[in-house]
């Protein structure tokens, strides 16, 4: 009985304890001028713990197809920081879609 | 320096005090003002979007970097973000100098710079100013004008701007060596084992111990280039080995023929020598050690080196794949004979011939003078293309059509005019990723576009994002004063003197002039407004020859 109730508790912590990493696996997108126009949307998150270049442009590319014609002139950000194209993505990283600037 | 940023939705003040300090004898402002356009719409306000997590930070890291070169004491950068009315500025810099010419080098080059890197967009062009309660943008409103329109004619700075921002590199790709000259190498070039990978003779001579102190040895073996035969030496024995044979062992030094007596087995040697004769293991280069970066453009020479390492399948910029789309009912091929009134096309060749120096074929078809041709040119263009290269049909007048067909097949006009001659009704447009350009018919215009502007496009979307040819040399002849409103490119002929490049501006009657262009291999650079300027003046130029 009490071994029951203690494995039942250990139960509900480990799934407690899953549950709060998979929330930690997420990372923001941010779109900027024109692109919010293509996706309707200024932000969007995507479920991943990691990520390469490629696989965050055919994600947002298959939830957005209307940014395909944007792709090559578009530069990436990560927290802040332009980055190139064997940049990886991490959990919580903030990547903003840079599109042409013109600021001035 | 010190570094004063600020994004504001607020009014930038009419009146700023410069920093209090009595060091500095230079104080300049530069206040960036939303104009009105000229032809065509007139607005009432643009509406400006940041990053601002990323603008401040980056606008600092710029300033930093250019600190380096500019001395200068403090800047101030205000930009305003929201909606910023005609007349009004949006950005503000302040400079702070001991003396004028370091502030003014510093502001030049950070509003070149914020105009590629900073992530501040004009978003909307307003022809009505909102309501001062209206809500904040919302991504679903509909854009009065197109993205990043600049108001009235550009200048040369401008649209070098306006085109590298929008071209980022192209994918990359392997391909043969043969196949690599003038792309940029995308990996790192790495020397795979020692550099050279053993001890070798650099002349026909022997081998003996570097440790032996005697000065007669006896023959054991004999060594040509290729073969590879090790062995241990004793002190008086030696190797005969020939120029670039692999050394039998380490710790050897090889001792010239000339320099020996050679009798049958035997060999005396007649003078002290060196230890010169050897290339050591590892001399050139280590295993692992970098031998080129990525970045670096592939001449003949980097191409042997990478033969040499046996990459032989190097990572490269993929060739940018370009349409040249030749408009015009006046002109004719270069083989025919031009009948009355007409002339044959020298633009198709000029345009073919300056890709080929990035190793890029076009695709080129000559289309009839009017909208429809232009059109359906444009229409049944496949997707795979990079670049448009639109000739003639760019003027400003009854029959100008190309901003109007480029509109309506999608793109976006990017520059409809700008204050440079040659070249003033210049486009630039762009749909997703394509870039086209609307050429002015006439060849000079054409000569300074292709190798000022879409030289650009080329060398970015080659990888090479910061580069700038632009130099300075000293003028061999006088040039007269310029166009008060407008930049000059001056065809021009560089020779390199003693001490100094020396720049022969060519004479050049109008835009239409080719005849100067067979000699020209340089554009003078000469702002608006300049005045008469005399032989031995200094003077910027882009070389316009130097093989990419």
């Amino acid at each position: 009985m009490v071994v029951r109730r203690v494995l039942a508790a250990g139960r509900q912590i480990l799934s407690g304890i899953l549950r709060w990493n998979w929330s930690q696996s997420t990372m923001t997108i941010l779109f900027f001028a024109h692109l919010r126009g293509a996706t309707g949307c200024a932000e969007t998150t995507l479920a991943r713990s990691e990520m390469t270049t490629e696989q965050l442009w055919d994600d947002l590319i298959a939830e957005y197809p209307r940014l395909a014609a944007f792709r090559r002139c578009v530069r990436l950000a990560c927290n802040g920081e332009y980055v190139g194209p064997d940049a990886r993505f991490r959990a919580n990283d903030e990547i903003a879609l840079i599109p042409p600037v013109s600021g001035g | 320096m010190e570094i004063e940023i600020q994004l504001t939705n607020s009014a930038i003040p009419d009146l700023l005090a410069p920093p209090g300090s009595t060091a500095w004898g230079a104080w300049l402002e530069f206040r960036g003002l939303v104009r009105e356009l000229e032809a065509g719409q007139s607005i009432v306000a643009l509406d400006y979007e940041a990053y601002e997590r990323m603008a401040v930070p980056t606008l600092r890291r710029i300033l930093e970097e250019l600190a380096a070169s500019h001395k200068v004491g403090f800047v101030r950068v205000i930009h305003r973000i929201g909606v910023v009315a005609v007349g009004e500025a949006a950005l503000y810099v302040g400079v702070a100098s001991a003396h004028r010419g370091e502030g003014f080098g510093l502001l030049a080059a950070f509003m070149d710079r914020l105009k590629v890197d900073v992530p501040i967009w004009k978003t909307r062009a307003l022809t009505s100013l909102p309501l001062p309660q209206s809500s904040p943008r919302a991504p679903s409103e509909t854009r009065t004008s197109d993205h990043c329109l600049r108001p009235g004619p550009a200048t040369a700075s401008e649209l070098l701007a306006c085109v590298r921002s929008r071209c980022t590199p192209l994918e990359s790709e392997r391909c043969n060596l043969a196949d690599a000259l003038g792309r940029v190498l995308r990996e790192p070039a790495i020397a795979p084992s020692d550099q050279p990978v053993c001890d070798r003779s650099t002349v026909d001579g022997y081998a003996v111990r570097r440790d032996s102190e005697a000065s007669t040895f006896r023959v054991v073996d004999r060594i040509r280039a290729g073969e590879w035969k090790p062995r241990r030496l004793e002190f008086d024995e030696a190797v005969r080995v020939a120029t670039g044979a692999a050394l039998p062992a380490d710790e050897l030094r090889v001792v010239m023929q000339e320099d020996v007596e050679s009798k049958e087995d035997r060999i005396t040697v007649l003078r002290p020598d060196s230890d010169r004769h050897v290339r050591r293991r590892g001399e050139e280069a280590q295993a692992g050690q970098t031998l080129i970066v990525p970045g670096r453009l592939l001449r003949a020479g980097g191409l042997a080196l990478l033969a040499s390492l046996g990459m032989t399948r190097p990572l490269v910029s993929r060739r940018c794949r370009v349409l040249h789309l030749a408009t015009g009912d006046e002109i004719v091929a270069p083989d025919l004979n031009p009948a009355p009134g007409q002339i044959r096309d020298s633009n198709s060749t000029l345009v073919s011939a300056f890709l080929a120096r990035w190793g890029v074929v076009p695709v080129q078809q000559r289309v009839g003078e009017s909208p429809t041709g232009l059109r359906d040119a444009l229409q049944a263009m496949e997707d795979s293309y990079d670049l448009v290269l639109i000739s003639g049909g760019a003027s400003v007048g009854e029959h100008d059509f190309t901003p109007a067909v480029l509109q309506e097949t999608g793109f976006e006009i990017a520059i409809r005019k700008t204050r440079v001659r040659p070249g003033k009704p210049l486009i630039v447009a762009q749909r997703g990723a394509l870039l086209a350009f609307g050429l002015p018919g006439n060849p000079l215009a054409h000569f300074v576009c292709l190798n000022v502007y879409v030289r650009a496009a080329l060398e970015n979307w080659a990888g090479r994002t910061n580069s700038s040819n632009s130099t300075f040399g000293v003028l061999s002849a006088s040039v007269p004063a310029g166009d008060r409103d407008r930049e000059t490119f001056w065809p021009a002929r560089t020779e390199h003197r003693e001490r100094a490049t020396v720049v022969k501006p060519l004479p050049w009657s109008s835009s239409g002039d080719l005849t100067s262009l067979a000699e020209a291999n340089a554009l003078i650079w000469l702002p608006a407004g300049h005045p008469p300027l005399a032989q031995g003046q200094p003077v910027e130029f882009l070389p316009v020859e130097d093989v990419p």
